[in-house]
């Protein structure tokens, strides 16, 4: 079963004295990196995995030296204080918007490691002395390297500079949207799209509606299905692109067109994309003189889909033995948010 | 302090009071933000101590402040 297999990491907290570099920076003044550490950060960086810091550190001279050894930019978020790790560890997860059980640390001191498992017995650990090692375990394995895993970094990058622009603007939330001219292309899903599909059903957890995981061959043959819409949505903004990140899989059945499978990347939970590809959907419904209907599976973590759905006008209209539920759209049609430029590509 | 008044502080905290009445339709623009929406629902569950039931969560519940405060009025009978 799926569940066997290890969560994949999507981010590795790196102590830094005696971890990333041999010494502690306070009281040696000088240290060296570790032997092959940086290798170690530009293959991770590549695989698309996020690097991070939770270090008892003096802020400022701990950055000094990551940029004096040019590793600064690969770190999102990093937390060097005199707190607690498990409270770093918690802060890089809201940061990241992603859960604890993708997360692990590095760090060389065992109490420090036990620490935080204590707190979050989800976070994996590693001792520092195996940081070569890290490469070769399977949660560090991709199962693909997508284009939008090589860009990953730079993406969160983006992203916090628009979180501070958001901190900085003083107007409504909509206002905020408004300037940074959203662009959201839909279109069908292509061959060259499909590891980057696999991606999504496997990292999206929160806003998924059914949680299902489909297979690469089976995501292939949905491709050329003439009885299946099956599309993907890519956001980008003034500060760049979010990639592709959403998708949809709908079956067109006698009586309706049915949502099997709608997710998005948390990264864009507060864009209104789930929205804006359900305002599309029901528009594409109406076309084809059909209703519109969803599958949800409730699966503990995607509370959020659901009241999407129904804040967005739909009803559940049947329950199923096994938990899951039909829900119906009942409302008319609905006009995209004035925000966002939604594009739809040969569909 | 009553519900309405309890709810709009919620939009205040969010910075999005303004120009909202208790009366203002939220969803006229056509979209829900999916994490406010949740952050919504789960304001209302902690605050008033209420479980809200998933046939509750319907769109002419949360469609106001009014109509979330009717909600919260019925649930705590």
């Amino acid at each position: 079963m799926e569940e066997l297999e290890e969560k994949k990491i999507k981010c590795l907290v790196w102590d830094l004295d005696h971890t990333l570099w041999n010494g502690t920076l306070l009281e040696d003044g000088h240290v060296q990196l570790m032997d092959g550490v940086v290798q170690v950060l530009e293959e991770l960086d590549s695989r698309g995995i996020l690097l991070s810091i939770a270090s008892r550190n003096d802020y400022d001279m701990a950055m000094q030296q990551l940029e004096q050894f040019g590793l600064a930019s690969y770190f999102l978020y990093p937390q060097i204080t005199w707190g607690a790790k498990s409270n770093a560890i918690a802060s890089i997860s809201k940061s990241l918007n992603i859960s604890l059980d993708t997360i692990a640390l590095i760090d060389d001191q065992a109490v420090e490691r036990s620490e935080v498992t204590h707190v979050h017995p989800m976070v994996r650990t590693y001792d520092a002395l195996n940081y070569k090692h890290i490469l070769d375990l399977p949660a560090f394995q991709p199962r693909f390297i997508t284009s939008d895993a090589k860009m990953r970094r730079q993406m969160y990058q983006h992203d916090m500079v628009r979180k501070q622009a958001e901190e900085d603007f003083s107007g409504s939330s909509e206002a905020f949207l408004k300037t940074l001219h959203m662009k959201l292309k839909i279109s069908k899903v292509k061959a060259g799209d499909l590891e980057r599909v696999e991606e999504l059903t496997l990292r999206t957890n929160q806003l998924n509606s059914t949680g299902i995981t489909y297979d690469f061959d089976m995501l292939s043959g949905l491709i050329s299905d003439p009885n299946h819409v099956f599309l993907i949505a890519e956001l980008e903004d003034k500060f760049g692109s979010y990639g592709k990140i959403g998708l949809v899989l709908a079956e067109k059945r006698e009586e309706s067109l049915h949502i099997k499978l709608l997710l998005m990347s948390c990264r864009v939970m507060t864009r209104g994309i789930g929205s804006a590809l359900l305002i599309y959907l029901i528009g594409l419904a109406q076309n084809y003189g059909k209703q519109l209907t969803a599958d949800f599976i409730d699966t503990g973590r995607n509370r959020v889909m659901y009241i999407t759905y129904k804040l967005m006008g739909f009803y559940e209209v049947e329950e199923h033995e096994d938990g899951s539920v039909t829900l119906s759209y009942q409302g008319g049609p609905k006009a995209y948010p004035d925000y966002l430029d939604v594009t739809v590509d040969e569909i | 302090m009553n519900y309405q008044e309890k709810i709009m502080e919620f939009f205040v905290q969010k910075g999005r009071a303004e120009g909202l009445t208790f009366d203002t339709d939220l969803f006229a623009g056509g979209f829900v933000d999916s994490l406010f929406a949740l952050e919504i629902v789960i304001y209302l569950e902690n605050t008033f101590g209420l479980r809200i039931k998933n046939s509750e969560i319907r769109e002419e519940n949360f469609k106001t402040i009014h109509a979330m405060a009717a909600l919260v009025e019925r649930l705590k009978k």
